[in-house]
């Protein structure tokens, strides 16, 4: 006669039908009488009953859930590695222009080299109408009003929420915390721009968007930029690259300059979409270029139009 | 490295701990190639973390199959583009259906077996997946029977308590 702890560290067995016959025999007689064994045998059949149920659970299935290919946490945290250093760019960026867009308006705030000659530019555009013609210098060594001079004849937008603020232009261009107060320069109708960036003639011109491509091997980027007041905002779509893939976009102009306009992470499957802006005016561009890690080099040429 | 970031790469840590195994198993089966289960499973963990409030109040392991599962059959249509960061509500989006929350529940199980103590686990391959005896358990792995058998015993003990954790009550 089998004990009921005999019995007990049989069950298990029992419940997959592993037994010997002759053992099973001896097992089942004493389920038959022993109620506490017989609860406990329930229980057991009904986990292996359940494994049974969820049948196409594999042995190999059970391999992969133990061993997850580990090569995706390594490029998760490289991605998440990659948004870091993007939000300390942003962030570093925020601190010295800003772009703000409300209400049909865009004011660009760009300050200056010296925290005294900050001031803000607050070109009106509406974003389908026209773009006025911006014409700039550089810092000039005088007072900020007289570094720049931003002409504004044909800034009133033919339409649009935008519109009344072309004759009564309102600076409410709100500042991050992280930068400093730009100063207002506002004299009259006139809205001046003191541009920061490196001496250079810039000249925009209203213009549709335009379209450009590059491929590289497998991976094909595509910019689409949209002239703005200063500069363009660009948005990149890249197909073909590696997931956990970071580019750096760089904007290079006909003399030679060259900006770098944002760090790419392809974190998606499908395409990846990013957006990008750039202070280099597009009629100056004559490619951009997507830098990925090695020597990867994906250029986009600027087509002269 | 700031605060930040430390807490975001422990955020993915935990995301990859603890669902990147079953998902990862559902996945591959879903599309048959390891490159691709890969990187189905890395976006979609990637959304959990770029999201979590698209996770509140859900049953995190039924959106991340139903995220999966959108992703590999989005595959399957012509490329197109949109952006990255939008989309997520869509894909998120599937009504309940049985075959999924079978998908869910079967690799609920999966995990469950995974946790065992191996000496467990082992044993349950032998007896249940290959449908050996305990005698032909034990001369397979080389223990004595009563050694089959009590871990036999014990593996389904510790399956039941790690189903009932998983919400799968036997
Ligand atoms: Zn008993």
């Amino acid at each position: 006669m089998m004990t009921c702890e005999e019995v007990r560290l049989s069950l298990g067995a029992h419940a997959f039908g592993a037994l010997e016959p002759d053992e099973a025999v001896l097992v089942e007689a004493h389920l038959a009488e022993c109620v506490a064994c017989a609860a406990e045998f329930d229980e057991l059949s009904a986990v292996s009953g359940l494994l049974g149920r969820v049948g196409h659970v594999s042995e190999s299935d059970v391999a992969q859930v133990v061993s997850p290919p580990v090569v995706v946490l390594d490029r998760l945290l490289k991605v998440s590695a990659a948004r870091r250093r993007r939000s300390r760019l942003l962030l570093a960026l925020a601190a010295s222009v800003v772009l703000l867009a409300g209400g049909g308006a865009a004011w660009g705030v760009l300050s200056g080299s010296g925290g005294e000659d900050a001031s803000i530019a607050a070109e009106q555009y509406a974003a389908s109408s026209p773009a006025p013609v911006v014409s700039g210098d550089g810092p000039a060594s005088g007072a900020a009003e007289d570094s720049a001079v931003l002409g504004k004849e044909s800034a009133k937008p033919e339409t649009g929420p935008g519109a009344e603020g072309a004759e009564e232009p309102s600076v409410t261009a709100q500042v991050p915390a992280a930068s400093s107060p730009p100063q207002t320069a506002r004299d009259g109708g006139d809205v001046r721009v003191l541009e920061s960036a490196s001496p250079r003639e810039s000249v925009m011109k209203a213009a549709p968007d335009v379209v450009m491509s590059g491929v590289e091997g497998k991976v094909t980027a595509t910019v689409r930029a949209a002239a703005r007041a200063t500069g363009a905002d660009l948005t990149v779509t890249v197909s073909g690259a590696d997931l956990g893939a970071v580019y750096r976009l760089d904007v290079v102009g006909a003399d030679g300059t060259r900006e770098k306009a944002g760090t790419l992470e392809v974190a998606s499957a499908a395409d990846a979409v990013f957006r990008a802006t750039t202070t280099m005016p597009l009629t100056t561009v004559v490619r951009f270029e997507l830098q990925g890690d090695g020597d990867v080099v994906i250029r986009i040429p600027v087509k002269s139009r | 490295m700031s605060p930040a970031g430390t807490a975001d790469e422990q955020l993915i840590k935990a995301l990859f701990d603890d669902h990147a195994g079953p998902l990862y198993g559902y996945v591959l089966r879903l599309t048959g190639d390891t490159g691709r289960a890969e990187d189905v499973v890395q976006e979609t963990l990637l959304r959990a973390w770029r999201h979590p409030d698209a996770l509140a109040g859900k049953p995190i392991r039924a959106w991340l199959f139903t995220v999966a599962r959108n992703l590999v059959f989005d595959q399957h249509r012509a490329r197109r583009s949109r952006p990255q960061e939008t989309g997520d509500e869509a894909l998120a989006v599937m009504p309940a259906d049985d075959e999924l929350e079978r998908a869910v529940e079967s690799w609920a199980v999966a995990e469950a077996i995974a946790a065992l103590r191996p000496e467990h686990r082992e044993v349950l391959v032998h007896v249940y997946y290959q449908g050996r005896s305990v005698r032909e358990t034990s001369d397979a792995l080389g223990i004595p029977a009563g050694t089959v058998k009590s871990r036999t015993y014990y593996a389904l003990r510790a399956l039941k308590l790690a189903l009932e954790e998983r919400g799968l009550a036997p």
